[in-house]
């Protein structure tokens, strides 16, 4: 890790980033996950939360418990320990099956995403599912997991749409994700999941974290809704895979 | 049981907020005057985090079939109970067969009414808080309509004594305020005159809709690098998107945005920014972290102090 990148910034009186650049990388991701999971190995009085995003991590901290000063010096304690840690915990991956059906109004933006990339259905469909990609972070809306690495850009909507149904897969820029709840997006929806990827109501309610990985499987539109069903009356396990790198 | 007469433009169910699932993208929601909300428990005789309600604009009507204690903070809706007026900033017995009406907010905009016991209502993830995008918390995670119903939780002991804050407690809401703004994380991606436009100029609340967005209008900021990488926001936050006009994120918002941030409004003035009105006129204040904490530290302590009020006389 190399430290002269690192820097700590205020985010008001009870946070601190600690910002390791501004790129969306595996690399930079690395340092995020290392840094973590030191934090949470030294669980540091004070600390209300962490929340780690694509090169960042903030850390919310209550002021009335530990003194700023003192809290960067255990921050800074915390990246000596994150680059002293061996290999990342990624040495086994757990990989999510999400099922997706690429058609018709399940699908409303494939024919524009087709259209901007030159891509024919059945490249982008084999583009999309053709590996695990990695959830580097949480955020937007309740489990909503972003996800870089797509091999094709193609640049977000300018106008939002309304609302967005939970389970569209979207795609902005060279990110893809799966929106959780109804509420307004500017990605564009190349396809629905019945998986329910939010669901407060579950014991965990939350599929996914961040450092998971998701691999999409093209299902047809009957498959789509036989899926709903069996998800609706709780007969169904999503399926995880553990990959040994 | 209460009675839900009429909702009101907006009461939904608050508590302290649902702090712990930000890196799964949860907001953490919560009372959005976190002192009004504080005061109105200690008044109430609750314990801290209790559940409350929290009006927006215009109250509605309740009535209370069993007799109670309760306190009403914040906004001044001008609250009635049966037929009489109720002060701001007051706690009260609620007599079986009670109906208190809340109107329009003369002063401020969101008014908290504190029941003895709290509201009960289940906990998700922690917390009994209201977040209406995905339909959790509170009441069935939506904002009150007419005939909902809602239970009070058990209360130990006896409610304290009916008390009318004095005014040392009372903040004073006018149209235009002061908030101190800790500068950071991305300041140092504004040049410094559009810094010194931010701190100098006045804004005005746009528009602020439920708990969801605080629009800004007023002088267009550049912000030198505009593509940022999406990262934590929270309550607070100034954000510059590329458009040039400032917004304020709400604690309702998404955990993670992708805008610069010019600066937090700090804790202690949370207060001011959930009782602006849209129209209102803001004034930025550039403060230091070491300033806003001795600020939050000396509003906790108030809030101390009024517990120790409230307790006073008490057997």
């Amino acid at each position: 890790m190399n430290s002269e990148n690192i820097r700590f910034r205020t985010a008001g009186e009870g946070g601190i980033v600690v910002d390791f650049g501004q790129a969306i990388h595996p690399a930079g991701y690395e340092e995020v996950c290392r840094f973590v999971a030191a934090l949470r190995s030294l669980a540091l009085p004070g600390i209300r939360e962490i929340v780690p995003s694509y090169c960042s991590v903030m850390v919310y901290f209550d002021v009335l418990q530990v003194h700023a000063a003192v809290m960067q010096e255990r921050l800074t304690a915390a990246l000596h320990m994150a680059s002293s840690l061996p290999q990342p915990a990624a040495l086994v991956r757990r990989v999510l099956l999400v099922p997706v059906c690429y058609d018709g109004v399940l699908a409303p933006d494939l024919e524009y995403v087709l259209r901007a990339t030159g891509l024919m259905r059945d490249e982008l469909l084999s583009l999309h599912t053709a590996q695990p990609y990695l959830v580097y972070m949480m955020g937007f809306m309740p489990g909503f997991p972003y996800m870089g690495g797509l091999p094709f850009t193609v640049p977000r909507q300018t106008t939002p749409r309304r609302a967005v149904p939970p389970g569209s897969v979207g795609i902005g820029a060279n990110q893809t994700g799966i929106y959780t709840i109804e509420g307004p997006g500017e990605w564009w929806l190349v396809g629905r999941t019945p998986l329910r990827i939010f669901d407060a109501a579950r014991e965990q309610p939350f599929l996914l974290q961040a450092g998971d990985y998701v691999q999409f499987q093209a299902v047809d539109i009957d498959t789509y809704f036989s899926l709903r069903r069996e998800i609706a009356a709780g007969r169904y396990t999503p399926e995880f895979m553990e990959e040994t790198l | 049981m209460i009675h839900v007469i009429r909702p009101g433009d907006f009461t939904t169910i608050q508590d302290a907020g649902r702090w712990g699932y930000q890196a799964w993208g949860m907001p953490v929601s919560g009372a959005m005057d976190p002192y009004a909300y504080q005061a109105a428990n200690w008044l109430a005789g609750n314990a801290p985090g209790a559940a409350a309600l929290e009006f927006t604009d215009n109250g509605g009507m309740l009535h209370f079939d069993s007799g109670g204690f309760a306190a009403l903070t914040g906004a001044d809706m001008q609250a009635v109970l049966n037929g009489r007026p109720v002060k701001p900033w007051s706690s009260f017995v609620l007599p079986a067969e009670g109906t208190l009406t809340l109107g329009t907010a003369v002063s401020g905009r969101r008014a908290y009414l504190a029941v003895w016991g709290g509201l009960n209502v289940p906990l998700v993830m922690g917390s009994r808080s209201t977040y209406t995008p995905a339909g959790i918390g509170g009441l069935n995670g939506r904002a009150l309509r007419i005939g909902d119903m809602l239970s009070v939780g058990p209360a130990a002991g006896t409610p304290p004594l009916p008390r009318v804050l004095p005014p040392r407690w009372r903040p004073a809401y006018a149209h235009e305020w002061q908030l101190a703004v800790i500068p950071g994380p991305q300041d140092d991606w504004f040049r410094s005159a559009e810094k010194q436009k931010f701190f100098l100029s006045a804004y005005r609340l746009a528009a602020a809709t439920d708990r969801l967005h605080y629009e800004l209008s007023g002088p267009s900021l550049t912000v030198a690098a505009p593509d940022m990488v999406s990262a934590a926001s929270g309550w607070g936050a100034v954000e510059v998107p590329s458009g040039g006009q400032p917004l304020i994120v709400t604690p309702d918002h998404g955990t993670t945005r992708g805008f610069a941030k010019i600066g937090y409004v700090m804790q202690a003035d949370f207060s001011k920014l959930a009782q602006a009105v849209p129209g209102d006129c803001l004034h930025f204040v550039c403060t230091t972290a070491a300033a806003a904490t001795t600020a939050y530290r000396r509003q906790q302590e108030q809030l101390d102090k009024l517990r120790m009020y409230v307790s006073k006389g008490q057997s």
